[in-house]
């Protein structure tokens, strides 16, 4: 048996809200399958599974509050006795916060019935099975101590915290328990091999705190999940836009006369001046057509991969706001013209402040445009659900030899593909890059696919 | 591979086709799953269909049907008596058997589930072989309910009797009523044993029963028992417990049977003639030829497979239900457990809860118990009061002169929580439904009590027992204080 404390879920963050279950009782998990939704104050987190084995016993149920280090699942891992030592040997060194919360609650209904009996009906079973309570634990409130699934709901676990609102003692206690650490010590034994978050060490000199607020939050959970969760696979490349940015530039000229000329700018008739980032886009979402796995998404609940058949390709814009990244949808259907003019239009959009939830949502890939601020390959991380994502460098000139092994010139543009290794295999990332290359340093390859 | 082996791949394999089996397959192709169901017999239904509970409940309705043709000259009814014609009666439970197989056969083909007949063993934890059927199934999960076989009689009592067919009836050859004999000795006295023995007596056969206890149906509080003994002492020409049978040997028209006291080893023998032997014996798990060992999977010495409350063996995708898994060997247990297996193999949270699984036993008149029994209770130490209610003092009982027997209900003293049901008599069978439900509810006395029950029929008798057990029953004289 391998009982599972709640991990560390951040700096100054005691407890979770338990959000959703994704096991039940019985169930076959394998190390690293979510287990559970949890809500912290702070942010959404899936926490998954530390071991392999069968689920025994899970004791919170969805909206129940979970003290960080209180057994809340308990697999059934098959390594008995050894796994008890551990276990006795985690709860010594285990902080003692938690314990001394549930001190000053009033005792826990545990007295079993004799016989070991459960008096509730075969429907009330089932449901404390399902909200991973155990039943021998509560205790009825009908007649002979029979135990209804009002009973069920108002319990909250021996474990689980309580209902600080109701009680003025409690709150005391909480105020202790959440009073800042000034210690480098692990913060908590996670349960899973090797991972330790560290609690910070007094600073050595002046610091500013800022507390995790709105999009930085956001950024932040989105990026620790998807990092954590998705095995990352980075592909790097050179491209070759030379000839395709000569094409772009002249084209931006004949534009520009035209809006001098005090023509209004719309997708249709007058849509602008191109950015290199549309020529992307325009390839990546031809591309995506002939490598459907870097536009797809991972269903944990069924275990499938979903092929999506539209291509809404999301690019990364930094906003004064923070990291944004709108969307460009159906960019597959659209022409070249329409996807620089949509470009331009919603990072415009994103950087007033004005941009519409439909249009940060729904993206099937995502480019972020980083190097045109500045630096080589860049390093990105996938925007989950999303399978890939297409990280560009900055655009500059190098010596390159070139086919009579001469010296020239170049305009270069590094790229990288990050993928989810669960969904593709190197190679088609390799090729995958290899026909956006083709696409973008020869004209016609690229008229011909878009 | 051998050439002309078929080799399927189903996510659900179900090995046997009885109660258990065949529920787990449908249950499991209603919840999407792929299945594939192995039954070695040509018909779907296994023990309980083709040749125990179906065949032997149709027998013993129309041997009621002329007992109570009997009872009734004491209502006016006029008849020259009462006789049976076998063909008819043997062909009557033959159709019903067949009816009844091939709607469960229509219920599995109407899921599009593969059914393989055939022997299946296993090759490794994940492949089954299939006798019979030259048929290789890949599975990602297994459920075992193979079911149980009757005992053979001990090889020193077959010894003077032909190999082969022996002519010793097993209960399958009894129940399909061959012919009526002029006499029957039956071996074993559990509810095989007396059901059938009770319903050759009514077809006219002259009965004796032998039995190893010095009880008759261990297992059944002996108050509910003695009612029933009351009447075979009446029905059967003679009833030996505490003796066995030593040996057996043909003679002409029958079987000449040694039996002896088991407690009194100096004693002589007795022997006796026979124009047929029932051997009712006990069953054993069907888990000796299932290459259970290929999967590292060991019966206890009982021959059950080792299961855990969700029906789980210790090797994790493969299930175990039925008669054998631990539990009685009776097939609403098998059932209730093949939805379990199924359940929890499509991540639902199920598990085999119950607190009680009931136990009907279709003698004349019925028994039938379900949660604790007296003999359990006072064998634990477990304390509890018990109300007892005689079908004497029942209206309906009355009108239908079906008197013997009674209701008992045990609760616990302090909290009048209902812990057990033990019934004798008429409709014993019907009735011990309601009590498991309200067992399975933690119902106290009071929810028995003031639950009204319709006027008049026997169910008002689990009321009255209830109310015996709490404060005394309005149809039961006052104790006298």
């Amino acid at each position: 048996m391998f009982e599972f404390k709640l991990p560390d879920l951040g700096e100054g963050i005691h407890e979770g809200e338990l959000l959703q279950w994704h096991v039940a009782v019985g169930d076959t998990v394998k190390e690293d399958d979510p287990l559970c939704e949890m809500e912290t104050d702070k942010a959404a987190v899936t926490i998954p599974s530390p071991r392999a084995g069968v689920i025994s016993a899970l004791n919170a149920s969805p909206g129940d509050t979970v003290d960080v280090g209180s057994v809340f699942v308990v697999i059934d891992d098959g390594s008995g006795d050894a796994a008890a030592k551990e276990k006795a040997a985690q709860e010594e060194a285990s902080d003692t916060a938690p314990q001394e919360k549930n001190a000053s609650r009033p005792d826990p209904p545990s007295e079993q019935r004799p016989k070991g009996r459960v008096l509730a009906a075969p429907a009330t079973r089932r449901l404390a099975r399902e909200m991973g309570i155990d039943i021998t634990q509560v205790s009825g409130s009908g007649p002979g101590g029979r135990v209804t699934p009002e009973d069920l709901n108002a319990y909250d676990g021996a474990d689980a915290g309580p209902d600080t609102a109701e009680n003025p003692e409690d709150t005391a206690a909480e105020d202790r328990a959440s009073e800042p650490k000034a210690v480098a010590e692990p913060l908590e034994v996670s349960g899973i091999p090797f991972l330790e978050v560290q609690g910070l060490a007094t600073p050595d000199g002046p610091v500013e705190r800022e507390p995790f607020r709105s999009l930085r939050n956001k950024v932040a959970v989105k990026m620790t999940s998807s990092s954590i969760l998705m095995p990352h696979v980075a592909h790097m490349d050179d491209i070759d836009v030379t000839d395709i940015e000569a094409q772009r530039l002249a084209y931006n000229l004949r534009q520009a006369d035209k809006s001098d000329a005090g023509r209004e700018e719309t997708a249709e008739k007058n849509p602008g001046k191109l950015t290199l980032l549309a020529f992307v886009m325009k390839a990546v979402a031809a591309g995506l057509k002939d490598y459907p796995m870097f536009n797809a998404s991972v269903d944990l609940s069924s275990r499938e991969i979903v092929y999506k058949k539209y291509y809404n390709i999301g690019f990364a814009a930094d906003t004064p706001r923070g990291l944004m990244v709108p969307v460009v949808h159906d960019a597959d259907r659209q022409s070249l013209a329409g996807v620089g003019y949509r470009i331009r239009h919603l990072a415009g959009l994103a950087r007033n402040g004005e941009i519409s939830v439909p249009e940060l949502t729904g993206g099937t890939f995502t480019i972020t445009n980083v190097g045109a601020i500045g630096g080589t390959h860049v390093f990105p991380i996938i925007n989950a659900p999303e399978s890939a994502i297409l990280g560009l460098g900055r655009v500059e000139k190098r010596p390159v030899v070139v086919g009579d092994d001469k010296i020239r010139v170049r305009k270069i543009l590094p790229v990288t593909l990050c993928f989810d290794h669960r969904v593709a295999d190197g190679a088609q990332a390799a090729a995958f890059v290899r026909d956006l290359k083709d696409m973008l340093e020869n004209r016609l390859e690229f008229m011909s696919r878009i | 591979m051998v050439v002309g082996e078929m080799i399927l791949e189903t996510d659900i394999l179900v090995i046997g086709g009885g109660p258990g089996g065949y529920t787990a397959a449908i249950h499991a192709a209603d919840l999407g799953r792929d299945v594939v169901l192995v039954e070695s017999r040509k018909q779907l239904g296994g023990v309980c269909l083709t040749e125990g509970c179906i065949p032997s409940k149709t027998l013993i309705h129309a041997v009621g049907l002329a007992r109570n043709a009997d009872d009734a000259r004491r209502m006016g009814l006029v008849h020259d008596g009462i006789s049976f014609d076998v063909d008819k009666l043997r062909r009557h439970v033959q159709k019903t058997v067949k009816v009844l197989s091939s709607g469960v056969s229509s219920l599995v083909e109407n899921r599009e589930i593969e059914r393989i007949t055939g022997h299946a063993r296993f090759q490794d934890k994940n492949t089954v072989y299939v006798d019979g059927a030259n048929t290789i199934v890949h599975f990602n999960h297994a459920i075992i309910a193979t079911g149980s076989e009757i005992n053979a009689l001990p090889a020193e009592v077959m010894k003077n009797l032909p190999d082969g067919d022996s002519g010793i009836w097993t209960s399958a050859q009894a129940l399909g009523v061959p012919e009526i004999p002029e006499s029957l000795l039956v071996i074993g006295g559990g509810y095989i044993g007396l059901e059938i023995g009770q319903a050759y007596a009514g077809l006219g056969s002259r009965v004796s029963l032998v039995e190893f206890n010095e009880a008759l149906l261990s297992g059944a509080d002996k108050d509910l028992v003695r009612v029933v003994v009351t009447h075979c002492e009446r029905d059967f020409e003679a009833v030996h417990t505490g003796a066995k049978v030593t040996a057996i040997e043909p003679v002409e028209d029958g079987f000449r049977v040694t039996m002896e006291k088991s407690e009194d080893e100096s004693q002589e023998g007795f022997q006796q003639e026979f124009t047929r032997v029932l051997a009712a014996t006990g069953r054993h798990p069907n888990t000796r030829d299932l290459g259970l060992d290929l999967i590292g999977l060991e019966p206890d010495a009982k021959g059950l497979i080792p299961t855990d409350e969700v029906c789980r063996t210790p090797v994790p995708h493969i299930f175990a239900i039925g008669d054998v898994a631990k539990g009685p060997a009776l097939a609403h247990k098998a059932s209730r457990e093949g939805k379990v297996a199924v359940e929890v193999i499509c991540g639902k949270s199920s598990a085999f809860d119950n607190v009680a699984v009931p136990a009907v036993l279709f003698t004349h008149p019925e028994i039938a118990w379900t949660g604790l029994t007296e003999a359990d209770a006072k064998e634990k130490n477990i304390a509890y009061k018990v109300g007892k209610f005689p079908l004497t003092a029942l209206g309906r009982a009355r009108s239908t002169g079906k008197t013997d027997g009674f209701v008992k209900v045990l609760a616990e003293p302090e909290s009048d929580v209902i812990l057990g049901v033990g019934i004798v008599g008429e409709h014993a069978s019907e009735l011990v439904a309601e009590a498991t439900l309200a067992i399975e509810m933690g119902a106290c006395l009071e929810d028995l009590i003031v639950t009204i029950h319709p006027h008049p029929t026997f169910s008002e008798s689990l009321m009255e027992a209830a109310e015996m057990a709490s404060h005394g029953s309005v149809h039961m004289m006052k104790a006298s204080s």
